[in-house]
């Protein structure tokens, strides 16, 4: 492992503790969360009560470390009533389900979509963009211009509602919404991939363009290889490495999509907990989705300037 | 100076006739080579003299067929190797013919290698397509021809890449590729004019040392009049797409017949050192998408008489080998 990559992974603990701290700040600062739990008309005698079981009497230093503490140990508290149809005054703040292991337990839901719409853009894009940068100027070149730019231009949650109302109700080919085998899969994803499909297509054509335009293309049709070798096996692997930056962050803008995609359809994934999880006013576990999509994020970012070192030997010797 | 049979096909391995290259742009058609031809004979160095933008380069490239079109668009009468026919050959007999007997290098050896490959992965792709070898036998004869071309240490150096060799480390990897297959001519490209002069001198070494030891045939393409004339024993001048002055180099370097021959060795410093004014060819070359009726050279030409703008002239013999596309090529002389 190069010193890159250690210098990469303490960044990364560095964001970590300051996406933590504004958890902590941003926490603090939507209201009273013993008012968000027990609601307007809480008496202040209750009130006071539960602040003082929700350790919100202490000083805010001793409220943020103790809140830290909690956060490296996967501890982000209790929820206030997922799982709950009524609060319970007495209860609330001190017993109930740790948030963490809730959220843990939609990540995998999650992840196969992302994973999925990625890896569905991906390749729709790569044979895309190639497409394009082979033949520029041409009419394929154009429809493929027209069919990225219909895709960066796509609202996701639309695209989702008009997908289900073509392919669930009238056609009838996939379920509405829901969790199951591969056929729930297909429109979530489908509506996920569209944007990415567009942005990086464009960006997999202009990196093309580039690279067939370098002199080395020059060098390496005088020693006579086929056009195949020098387009797929040089152009495109050079080509490749802005393209994988972008797939990190096509990737993070997949997750983010994902928290309303993911009620759209139903699916039972870390998107449509926050959903439930704000709309509830359940603060611990909000701090704890957002947590959780920030240490994907910053995984991602991580992973991306791995592959980096694998495509660019010019990173790696850096 | 050898003298080699003239007769048809006789000792030559490259023949160029009436070669026409022009590029559709947005700003109109420009004409970049016109009618150019030329004969190169088995293990001589022919210099293709010029300014930038002369058309020399889009010759070579031309002759490679590796000219990309669009937007380039060209015709020749004749383009043999050997005994086979360039303008009839197919796009697969071509690739086997580039790079195994023909071969070419560039003017940035740096730019002119892939930077996410090994330079081992590089030379050793040549034999890998062309000859069908494994991995391991592509390395160890790329390895090979690294020692050949005198770069230290091969076999630790096999496995970097390009960002870590110099300029003229970089330029050796190039030279070794393209002489890997042991081709009858290598098409340099201003192989070193990227280069410091003590690199250049280096590589241009390694060079002769290569036909030495193969009689390969060396187009060398260059602006350097002096480094032409170390060189090579025929040149071809060439002005704005066509060839206007072609000899022996050293009748050339002696006593040169075209007025832009003679300006261009008016605007050395001198051999011995000694300080005096250069003499610039003045004026700027012509746009290649208006070219004129005449001689392209008129506007900057000192001896330019009405017949010239009118007139353009074709490519007499002066004196002996040499010829020269000049109304008056046998009136002037080196001021």
């Amino acid at each position: 492992m190069s010193r890159f990559f250690i210098r990469r992974v303490w960044h990364s603990f560095v964001v970590l503790f300051v996406v933590l701290t504004f958890v902590f700040i941003a926490g603090r600062m939507i209201g009273d969360p013993a008012i968000l739990l027990l609601g307007p008309e809480a008496s202040p005698a209750d009130i006071l009560r539960v602040r003082g079981q929700m350790g919100l009497e202490a000083p805010l230093w001793d409220q943020y470390v103790r809140f830290m503490m909690g956060a490296v140990q996967g501890d982000f508290g209790t929820t206030f009533r997922y799982g709950f149809a009524v609060p319970d005054v007495a209860t609330a703040g001190s017993t109930g389900t740790p948030v963490l292991p809730l959220v843990l337990e939609r990540l995998p839901a999650t992840y196969l979509l992302a994973v999925t719409a990625m890896a569905i853009a991906g390749s729709i894009a790569l044979v895309l963009g190639c497409l394009a940068a082979m033949y520029p100027r041409s009419v394929l070149d154009r429809a493929i211009n027209v069919i990225s730019l219909a895709g960066v231009s796509t609202v996701d949650f639309w695209l989702g509602f008009m997908l289900i109302l073509l392919f669930s109700v009238q056609l009838g080919w996939f379920p509405t919404s829901g969790f199951g085998g591969i056929s729930f899969l297909v429109l979530p994803a489908m509506t996920l991939a569209v944007r990415p499909i567009g942005r990086v297509s464009q960006l997999v054509r202009s990196a093309m363009l580039d690279e067939l335009s370098k002199p080395y293309i020059d060098a390496l049709r005088a020693k006579g290889f086929p056009e195949r070798r020098i387009v797929f096996r040089h152009a495109l692997k050079n080509a490749s490495i802005p393209v994988a930056t972008m797939v990190g962050e096509e990737l993070l803008q997949i997750v983010q999509g994902a928290i309303v995609v993911e009620v759209v359809f139903a699916w039972p994934g870390v998107g449509s907990l926050l959903v439930t999880a704000l709309s509830t006013r359940d603060l611990p576990l909000v701090e704890a989705t957002v947590f959780i999509l920030a240490l994907t994020a910053i995984t991602i970012n991580l992973i991306v300037d791995l592959v980096y070192t694998r495509l660019d030997p010019r990173v790696r010797f850096g | 100076m050898t003298r080699e049979p003239q007769a048809q096909g006789e000792g030559r391995v490259l023949e160029v006739a009436d070669l026409w290259v022009e590029f559709a742009t947005p700003g109109g058609t420009v004409y970049a080579v016109n009618g150019v031809g030329f004969d190169l004979r088995r293990g001589e160095t022919l210099a293709i003299l010029g300014e930038s933008g002369c058309g020399k380069s889009v010759t070579a490239l031309a002759v490679m067929g590796i000219l990309r079109a669009p937007p380039a668009r060209f015709r020749a009468r004749t383009m043999r190797l050997g005994e086979v026919d360039l303008l009839r050959a197919s796009p697969a007999e071509m690739r086997s013919i580039r790079g195994a007997r023909i071969a070419m290098i560039f003017q940035d050896p740096f730019m002119s290698l892939n930077p996410t490959k090994t330079v081992g992965q590089q030379i050793g792709e040549v034999f890998r397509v062309h000859r069908g070898v494994s991995q391991a036998e592509a390395r160890r004869l790329a390895i090979g021809l690294m020692e050949r071309v005198r770069i230290p240490s091969a076999k630790r150096r096999v496995d970097d890449y390009p960002h870590q060799f110099s300029g003229g480390m970089s330029q050796r990897i190039m030279v070794a590729s393209a002489i890997a297959l042991g081709p009858e001519i290598l098409l340099a490209d201003e192989p070193t004019t990227a280069l410091d002069v003590t690199v250049q001198a280096q590589i241009m070494d390694i060079l002769a040392e290569l036909r030495r030891e193969s009689g390969m045939a060396v187009v060398l393409i260059t602006h350097d009049l002096r480094l032409a004339a170390e060189t090579a024993e025929r040149a071809a001048v060439m002005y704005a797409g066509r060839i206007v002055e072609t000899g022996p180099m050293a009748d050339i370097y002696a006593r040169p017949r075209h007025p832009y021959t003679i300006g261009l060795l008016r605007s050395l410093p001198d051999d011995e050192g000694q300080r005096r004014r250069l003499h610039p060819i003045a004026g700027t070359p012509p746009v290649l998408s208006q070219l004129p009726a005449g001689c392209a050279f008129v506007p900057r030409c000192q001896w330019a008489q009405a017949r010239c703008s009118r007139e353009l002239p074709p490519m007499r013999p002066v004196a002996g080998e040499q010829a020269c596309a000049c109304h008056f090529a046998s009136e002037l002389t080196l001021a």
